[in-house]
């Protein structure tokens, strides 16, 4: 099968946010009186909307000359209304004109718990690892990120993606094996040329690309893209949440080695990473 | 170089007896290079007025070749120009240089807008002036002798600040200007819907990068020779107005202290402010800058057709 990227990536455009939290952003972007911490919760916990913010506010149409990784940054630099208008124009007038033939052929829900989850896990590995306050939150949107080539491929596969879904699940081998087998692309790089596309930060675009094979990272941004691929392993190993791959890969112990981290101490953090994501579950109203 | 003020008020024209030595326009500015060469900014109120001046003036001497560089597009920064007399002249050329805008409307569908035939009789169509619009970011260019950088604002849309350097001389604008400020603080979730934890990170995160950006406006400024800032309120007025994007009197003294520039003309008055408030406030002005140690520090509150020599 033959897969024009291009057109992949231009259908990522009216990709919309998670069916999940349309409601919840009509909600808030609709109420004039939003708080600044009620739209920052919203986008952060969307990472489709999340990506689709920072790609619009570190576009050329603004020009920042400094890069914006985080949206309390985008916030405080355009304003809750700029912000807000940025999120209901991108988020729910795309879901509006193509929710009819959504494609969404992965478990909503358990995709963003499972964003949600390696977010979290991989902030607070950060934390643990003394990573300064200003980059804790590049952490959390990595981790939120990390599979979004998934969405994409979803969307603009459709029952094609499916067949991979099913293909995993029936060979029990990882998703992303059954991808290259049965695409001539996978979720990884899909995912890598759209948040080159979007212009998000290169943290971003790193842990996106070496989230299944970290070692091969060797550059600055190490520390993070390991991060992220521990979270990954972690949310995986204990059914956080899901997100279509019914074989993953266990914790490389290498990785733990390197950030000093122990598999105790993830352990440790179980309760918070669930407590986290039920408060994000009641945010979103989900549950 | 050379300012001469056309419109110092904010928000909205300010006519009446109270307002004669101030005066009521709102704001325009008129800068001259060493060789006479002009540059306006802002297209408040002020712009009639000195539209009928550069016709007297500069007219007899040649076309008029007009460059308006617009802080931003509300009312008062724009409302001058459909009474521009330079505009109704077809050899006039008039460039408009602005900020681009978050909510997809281009420059010149804004400053058109106001001339719609519900509004006005004219259409930005129908005048004879050749006129052209330049959507502006952060960056630097060059307009005849007048080199100039932009820095973003904090207002309510996207604004600009200038930087207008000329031989050795630099003038900056800093209005419509509130220091960014921390919104994250201002509330504190419910604990039933939020995430405790993580709205602490963004108070704390925010605090961060609000100085950062406020330290951006002040090192943007550095070596300016005279600022021109938003001194809209009193400190006891901003209680009950921040977040509406304009700075107070004494956040205008903070920056020009820290800038380190020697004239500061207070700029953008509130509407209510008459002249002998006005009066009363620069003599305050005055004594606080002597007492927090500013005593190379000129200060002065704009007023029209004051003109600033640097």
């Amino acid at each position: 099968m033959s897969i024009e990227t291009d057109k992949i990536l231009e259908s990522v455009e009216n990709v919309p946010s998670l069916p999940i939290s349309v409601s919840r952003i009509l909600e808030i972007t609709q109420d004039p009186y939003a708080s600044p911490n009620d739209l920052n919760k919203l986008i952060s916990l969307d990472p489709i909307l999340t990506g689709k913010v920072l790609k619009l506010v570190n576009s050329a149409y603004f020009s920042l000359s400094t890069k914006v990784n985080s949206i309390v940054k985008a916030i405080i630099l355009l304003g809750v209304n700029t912000i807000r208008n940025l999120a209901l124009t991108t988020a729910v007038v795309p879901f509006v004109e193509v929710q009819s033939k959504s494609n969404w052929v992965l478990n909503v829900e358990g995709y963003w718990k499972h964003s949600i989850a390696v977010g979290v896990t991989s902030k607070l590995i950060g934390k643990k690892l003394g990573v300064p306050k200003e980059l804790l939150e590049e952490h959390f949107i990595c981790g939120l990120l990390h599979d979004i080539g998934k969405v994409v491929l979803s969307h603009a596969l459709g029952r094609k993606y499916q067949a991979v879904i099913a293909k995993s699940n029936d060979e029990k081998c990882e998703l992303i094996e059954a991808e290259n087998q049965l695409l001539e692309i996978n979720h990884v790089e899909i995912g890598r040329q759209l948040a080159e596309k979007w212009t998000l930060s290169s943290s971003v675009v790193e842990c996106i690309s070496y989230h299944h094979n970290p070692n091969e990272c060797n550059g600055e941004k190490r520390t993070i893209v390991y991060s992220v691929a521990i979270a990954n392993s972690f949310a995986n190993a204990h059914k956080i949440g899901f997100s279509g791959n019914q074989a993953p890969s266990s914790i490389d112990e290498d990785l733990l080695d390197y950030l000093k981290l122990t598999v105790e101490e993830l352990e440790g953090w179980q309760g918070t990473i669930n407590q986290e994501i039920e408060k994000a579950s009641v945010f979103m109203k989900i549950i | 170089m050379k300012l001469r003020f056309w419109g110092v008020r904010g928000s909205v024209p300010t006519p009446g007896p109270k307002t004669v030595k101030y005066g009521g326009n709102t704001s325009c500015l008129e800068i001259r290079g060493d060789n006479n060469e002009l540059l306006v900014i802002d297209a408040g109120t002020g712009l009639r007025e000195l539209g009928n001046y550069l016709i007297s003036n500069d007219l007899p001497d040649g076309p008029l070749d007009i460059n308006i560089m617009l802080t931003h597009t509300h009312w008062d920064h724009i409302q001058g120009f459909p009474f521009f007399g330079p505009a109704f002249i077809p050899s006039s050329t008039i460039t408009f240089r602005g900020p681009v805008n978050a909510i997809g409307m281009g420059l010149e569908e804004i400053v058109s807008g106001q001339m719609a035939y519900s509004y006005f009789p004219i259409k930005l169509n129908e005048l004879r002036a050749d006129i052209q619009f330049k959507e502006i970011r952060e960056e630097d260019f060059k307009i005849g002798p007048f080199y100039i950088s932009t820095c973003y604002l904090n207002h309510p849309i996207l604004c600009l600040a200038y930087r207008i350097t000329c031989g050795d001389k630099t003038i900056v604008t800093i209005y419509d200007n509130e220091p960014y400020r921390n919104i994250f603080a201002d509330k504190k979730e419910d604990n039933e819907s939020g995430l405790d934890g993580i709205d602490d990170e963004a108070i704390k995160e925010a605090e961060e990068y609000v100085k950062i950006q406020n330290n951006k406006i002040i090192d943007f400024a550095k070596g300016a020779d005279l600022i021109v800032y938003d001194a809209q309120y009193t400190t006891e007025e901003y209680k009950t107005k921040a977040g509406w994007g304009h700075s107070t009197i004494d956040h205008a003294l903070e920056a020009a202290l820290e800038i380190q520039c020697s004239k500061l003309a207070l700029f953008h008055h509130d509407p209510v402010r008459s002249d002998k408030e006005l009066d009363t406030l620069q003599v305050q002005t005055v004594d606080k800058v002597k007492q927090i140690g500013g005593n190379n520090l000129i200060v002065f509150f704009a007023r029209e057709r004051l003109e600033i020599a640097i």
